[in-house]
């Protein structure tokens, strides 16, 4: 599958829409918080990565470690360099420019007429209102609300009072020019021209159901083609994973193999789950199941080279299980990936 | 004489196996024999030959029985592919497909992926032998004969390297995954 980005009008369901695909497609969602976690973490300091979540003139600091590169240099060199052979799904952030011309990018974004997203926009504030009142009673909910989550984003740009108050017609306008003028600062460019999109979807015409369809086709078009340009056969192709990833061990190539051999479809490492963190909420543990099987909705995860490992990765099972009821994840153990290799040796 | 191990390798006997069968072969006659949809019987070759011509004379219903065979075709694509296919017509039939031995569950999900385009009314599994720990995928798996480890075993139509196939029991290899 390739790396889908989602640029979103305020209102217009990109969010849902995103964590919707997310949960079809067992890819990771990233939003701009987990970008600037996940790709700055080595390079940037706490102070930094909440100065970059807030501005976006930010990026053009220079890095501690190399004076003569910037955030954003730094951002869309790892980008480039992860999208490569990685999977996700990047939710805003200018994430269609950073991975513009990229190869195995396709860029997604939702729109509605602004009469619409102000009455979602509205709905929205007052879900926020009863939120901000509960969490008054209650000190400490922390729970984030995915639905909110737009509402949440200005929490660092005005005041929660504001949020809640103001018309909706106006918290639409500025959700929109704090997205247009992030989009304008960082690259000079107009969040109106749609050129770059390989997709604009009108939620208002469409439901949710209906775009996830469109993408879906748009993603099996795209998986056709790369596989054909590759095996240059269409009569024998055979569609498992997009491409090769580039596996840590000959035992995951193997068990590629195996699943390529019985026509199973796979993903590797679609997704991470953060299963630990510590006092300030930051993720100090995560779960990255090797193998993702779309048709079972299950997660597997090899276990077959060192077996002093098991035991950490039966805790981190447990854990994960604990964590997100209802997933589906197997342990392969050496002795299973062996017979199972053994019929057709 | 094929086998020279010794008695403490077999881990069932003929007898246990026969009773076993039998018992089978009563539970799938009481489950079915109310069904009034055709009944048919797909098993895999070779392995589990002894086993479906046991089991097909221990259920007491009219049935049909038929083999398909899968084997790996070494091409650009180097994939799994049918290479003996079904020939009689099962769409809308009670279909039972009989296993010698149940592991992974990725053979057995490729013959019923297979299978389902003939469009059956029921389609379920019964194997002489399985490991629930070791299943990988979910499979409607409704008859086990006996539960198994990870030990590797042969006979009664289990093979390593095409012998052991003829044996009336199943003993271990003396080898394990």
């Amino acid at each position: 599958m390739p790396i889908l980005t989602i640029s979103r009008e305020a209102g217009s369901f990109g969010d849902e829409f995103a964590e919707r695909l997310s949960n079809k497609s067992g890819y990771t969602l990233i939003d701009f918080d987990q970008m600037i976690e996940i790709f700055l973490k080595p390079i940037a300091s706490e102070h930094e990565k909440q100065m970059l979540e807030v501005s976006a003139k930010y990026f053009f600091e220079p890095i501690t470690t190399d004076q003569q590169m910037n955030f954003k240099a730094y951002l869309e060199g790892s980008i480039h360099d992860w999208a490569k052979n990685h999977n996700a799904i990047l939710l805003g952030c200018g994430a269609n420019y950073f991975l513009k011309d990229h190869p195995r990018a396709i860029h997604l974004r939702t729109v509605s007429p602004l009469e619409i997203r102000e009455q979602r926009i509205e709905i929205s504030q007052e879900q926020y209102r009863n939120y901000l009142q509960y969490k008054e009673k209650n000190k400490d909910f922390s729970t984030s609300i995915d639905s909110l989550h737009e509402l949440k984003f200005m929490e660092k740009f005005i005041p929660a009072t504001q949020i809640a108050d103001i018309s909706s017609g106006d918290l639409t306008q500025r959700i929109d020019r704090q997205y247009r003028r992030f989009v304008s600062t960082l690259f000079q460019a107009d969040d109106n021209q749609f050129d770059s999109f390989h997709l604009i979807l009108n939620t208002d015409k469409l439901s949710l159901d209906a775009c996830l369809s469109v993408v879906n086709s748009l993603i099996e078009d795209y998986e056709i083609n790369r596989h054909l340009a590759k095996q240059g056969d269409s009569e024998q192709a055979i569609l498992q994973s997009t491409d090769i990833p580039e596996f840590k061990n000959e035992s995951e190539k193997e068990f590629a193999r195996l699943l390529n051999l019985y026509q199973v479809e796979w993903r590797y490492e679609p997704k991470f789950f953060p299963v630990e963190w510590d006092e300030e909420n930051r993720v100090t543990m995560a779960f990255s199941p090797d193998f993702y099987l779309p048709k079972f909705d299950l997660y597997l995860e090899l276990t077959t080279m060192d077996q002093r490992y098991v035991s950490a990765k039966r805790k981190k099972l447990k854990k994960l299980e604990e964590l997100y009821p209802g997933i589906n994840v197997k342990i392969i153990y050496r002795r299973d990936f062996l017979s199972l290799i053994q019929r057709f040796e | 004489m094929q086998d020279n191990q010794e008695n403490n390798d077999i881990l069932f006997t003929e007898q246990q196996i026969a009773k076993r069968v039998i018992e089978l072969g009563q539970q799938i006659t009481q489950d079915y024999q109310d069904s009034n949809r055709p009944f048919s019987v797909i098993a895999m070759l070779k392995g589990s030959t002894y086993f479906l011509a046991d089991l097909t004379r221990a259920i007491k219903l009219p049935l049909k029985f038929d083999f398909m065979a899968i084997s790996q075709v070494q091409s650009a694509t180097n994939i799994v592919q049918v290479t003996r296919d079904i020939e009689i017509d099962i769409a809308g039939n009670d279909v039972l497909v009989v296993e010698e031995i149940v592991r992974s569950g990725l053979t057995t999900h490729y013959m019923f992926e297979h299978l389902e385009k003939f469009n059956p009314a029921s389609i379920n599994l019964v194997a002489m032998l399985a490991n629930p720990d070791q299943l990988m995928i979910n499979l409607p798996l409704k008859y086990i004969g006996f539960e198994i480890d990870y030990t590797r075993v042969v006979g009664y139509g289990l093979d390593y390297r095409e012998q052991y196939r003829n044996l009336g029991y199943i003993k271990k290899l003396n080898e394990t995954y």
